[in-house]
Formats: structure tokens, sequence, C-alpha cells
């Protein structure tokens, strides 16, 4: 039995055999799925000028799937391609930096709805000219909430609340302790309190939390480097200004 | 039945070429071994003086035997002109259209951060080094329409750009020679309509 349609977007595709693809999907309602679509290769080169034929398998496009089988690998039943939500060249890259944190941090056939709601929303925002930095840093946020390594800004670590002339370090295992100002990655207490009551939304909780999901970022990945990231670095001065 | 070691081993080669499964690679191992054993070894040392004898043109990357490629050497092409394509295939396909006589650059892949492709393992050091150097008037995007070929087209605009004053164009997109409009995707047909020519 197929499952019913929903919506996903695919994160990742890869050639299997002669005309298969691997395909990793971020699905509304099953989570991270791999899954093989039988065939899907050969629709690329088949597509004639008479048939439209079944549309390619494309990141940032939202499609209706269906799938079935029990093992680890199931199978693609359906695609049915749905709106483009990102299509502007320059922000490609921000969008498969978005596909690698989910490709490497969401757990297989775990299900975060509000999760792909705010991904398909922010790739939207990426395509329209929405402020870059408060789109990753919501997003990472939502991201570590959702897998249950939200950041307390809340209290530190002896469970007192933030002060606002107090300085804090972030410990990813633990949290957040009050530190000297002349610390290493010191974090101002009024940063982090505007954090935590309004979101990113001025310029200084807007570093601190780049700050605090860079470090986050990093216990998370293990050591992993993002290429996406890489790539962004190296890129010319006109796309350095704003940085990841 | 089991093979022996070295059929297997074959067998098992002959399966690394497209189209070939289990079945054909034994059809094939089986017709070298019985029916053709001259050409086989001809087969054999065809492949390996290919490998040895064939490299990557200096200048546009382009598969050669020497240093420059013939495309990259010949007087006749306009040389102020260069076309970014993905693979050697994207080259044969664009000469054997015929029309295009500028020069090439071939990358061999696209940025594509999930499969760990990023800008050096595409030559673009090479390029910009070209492009610096070399009298380029413009240069053609014509990677692939797709999200990882969009995302190398706009990168490397950006770095060429960074060099100096340079024109850049990318491929046109649209509906294909004998496409009817009825069958033709919504995104292409948005493209093409967006695209849209001065009709002289």
């Amino acid at each position: 039995m197929s499952t019913a349609l929903q919506p996903a977007l695919v994160l990742r595709t890869r050639p299997f055999r002669e005309t298969s693809l691997l395909v990793d999907i971020f699905s509304r309602d099953a989570g991270r799925l791999h899954l093989i679509a039988r065939g899907a290769k050969a629709v690329r080169r088949t597509r004639s000028a008479k048939s439209s034929g079944p549309a390619p398998l494309q990141s940032f496009q939202e499609f209706q799937m269906g799938w079935r089988g029990k093992s680890d690998l199931q199978t693609l039943t359906a695609a049915e391609p749905g709106p483009v939500l990102l299509t502007r060249p320059d922000r490609l890259v921000i969008g498969m930096y978005l596909n690698e944190l989910l490709f490497y941090l969401l757990g297989e056939a775990d299900p975060h709805p509000p999760l792909y709601a705010l991904y398909t929303q922010t790739l939207a925002q990426l395509d329209a000219d929405a402020p870059l930095e408060l789109l990753l840093r919501t997003f990472e946020l939502e991201l570590f909430a959702a897998l249950g390594y939200a950041i307390d800004l809340s209290q530190d670590l002896a469970g007192n609340p933030l002060r606002q002339d107090q300085c804090y370090q972030y410990a990813p295992e633990a949290g957040l302790h009050p530190a000297p100002a002349n610390s290493p990655n010191a974090l101002a207490g009024a940063a982090l309190l505007s954090l935590h009551q309004h979101g990113p939304q001025d310029p200084t909780a807007l570093r601190a939390a780049k700050r605090l999901c860079r470090t986050q970022l990093e216990r998370l990945l293990g050591g992993r480097t993002l290429k996406s990231r890489e790539w962004y670095r190296q890129a010319a001065p006109p796309m350095r200004k704003i940085s990841t | 039945m089991s093979h022996s070691p070295l059929l297997a081993s074959l067998i098992e080669s002959l399966k690394i070429l497209p189209g070939v499964g289990p079945k054909s690679a034994q059809r094939m191992a089986l017709h070298l071994l019985e029916k053709a054993p001259q050409k086989a070894a001809q087969l054999a040392t065809d492949i390996q003086e290919a490998l040895a004898g064939i490299g990557k043109c200096q200048q546009c990357r382009n598969l050669t035997e020497t240093p420059l490629c013939t495309l990259c050497t010949d007087p006749r092409r306009n040389a102020s002109l260069l076309c970014v394509v993905e693979t050697p295939m994207d080259v044969l396909a664009i000469e054997a259209a015929g029309g295009y006589r500028g020069r090439y650059f071939v990358l061999y892949g696209s940025l594509s951060p999930l499969d760990g492709i990023g800008p050096a393992d595409l030559g673009l050091d090479l390029l910009a080094q070209h492009v610096a150097t070399a009298e380029i008037e413009e240069v053609i995007l014509a990677t692939n329409l797709t999200v990882e070929g969009e995302a190398t087209a706009h990168y490397i605009s950006e770095q060429l750009r960074a060099i100096r004053p340079l024109k850049l164009s990318r491929i046109a997109q649209g509906v294909p020679t004998g496409g009817e409009l009825e069958y033709t995707d919504p995104n292409t047909l948005t493209q093409a309509l967006a695209g849209r020519k001065h009709y002289a």
C-alpha cells in the first residue's frame, strides 16, 4: 500500500544504477526519508517536446509525494510537482545550506511538521528579499528546538534569571554561565534577554544568536564542516558582505 | 555455478560500464574469451593506452592527448568567446549542434554541497586565471538548468565579475523546438515568457 500523497521537498538526489535515483526528502508528515525513485533518471533524458512527463526531482520545489515499502529504502510511487519556492540564483546557496542542516541533523522518519512549515516559509522568504541573517538564525534556533537541543535563554546554569548587566558564556552541553566581559565569546546579558523576549530582531540579539548558533551547530555536527558555508565564505567580495 | 576467480573479476569489471548489468557482463566476458580473444587483447591495450595518454587540456580541461586540446589550438575558433559547461559530453553536444565557434571550459560537475562538491573541485582557479589573462570578451554560462547548475552559474559570474569587466551571458531557457505550449511544464513556460525575444 502506498501512503496518501503528502507535501515534501527534495534535499538531495544521487544516481543509482542505470535509470534510478536515490532521493532524500523532507516530508511534512513523515520527516526525512530515504527513497528510491525507479526510472527517475530516465525521466530527465526522455522528456521530449511532445510529452511533459513527470517533472525532474529538484530541490526547493514542493511535491506531493507518495511512497511504499517496509524496508529502510522505500520506493517513491508518485511525485506531483507543485510550486517552486526558491529560484533566485544568488540565494540558492543559502537554500543548500538549509538542506545540509536538515540532511545531517534530522533523524530518519522523525516527523517535524512545524519545522517543515518554517522550512518552506524560509525558502519563500529567501526568494523574496527578506533579511538573510534574521531568516537563518530563526531557522537554526527552531531547528535546535525541534531536535530537542533548544538553547535555554531563560536562566543560567545555576537556575538564576539572566541579568542585563552581566556577561555570559555558552557551553553547548550545559548552558549559559556568568563570565567576565573580557572572556572569549562573552555574550552580553542584555542581548541574550532581547533574544529571549523578541527573537533575533535587533542587531545585538542577532549577533548573540549568531554566536550561540555557531557553537551549537559545531557540537551537533560533530566536527563535520558544511560545504555550502565553506563555499559561501570563498565567494567574491559582493557575496561575502552578508555572512551565514 | 560459480565463476573461476579470473572470470568473476572480469565480469565484475565490465559491470562498471553504463547499461551493463550482471547478465550482460557475463555475456561480454564469455564473448571476449571465446569468440574474440585477439580483439580482446586489443581492447585491453586500447584501454591502457587511453588511460595513460588522455588527460585534461591545460586551458579548458576538456579531454585531450596533447597539453592543449584541438579546440583550444584551432586558430579559426573565436578566442573572445568562452562557453562554460559541466561535462565533456556537453562540449560534444554543442559541437554536434554546430553554430558555436568559440572555445570552452569544462567544470566536470556543478556545485553541490551535499555531494561534497565545492568551487575547488571545479577548476575555478584555472578558469579565473584564464579569464584574467586571455582576450575573452564574453563568457557564456552553459551549466545545466538544474538547481546546482543555476547556483554554479551564479557563483562563477560573481567570481569573474570581480576579476574584470566582462560580458556574461546565460544560455536561454524556454519552449524546445517542435514543442507545444499545452504540453510545456509551467516552470519552463514561465521562463519562456519572461525571457521572450523581440520579434523583428
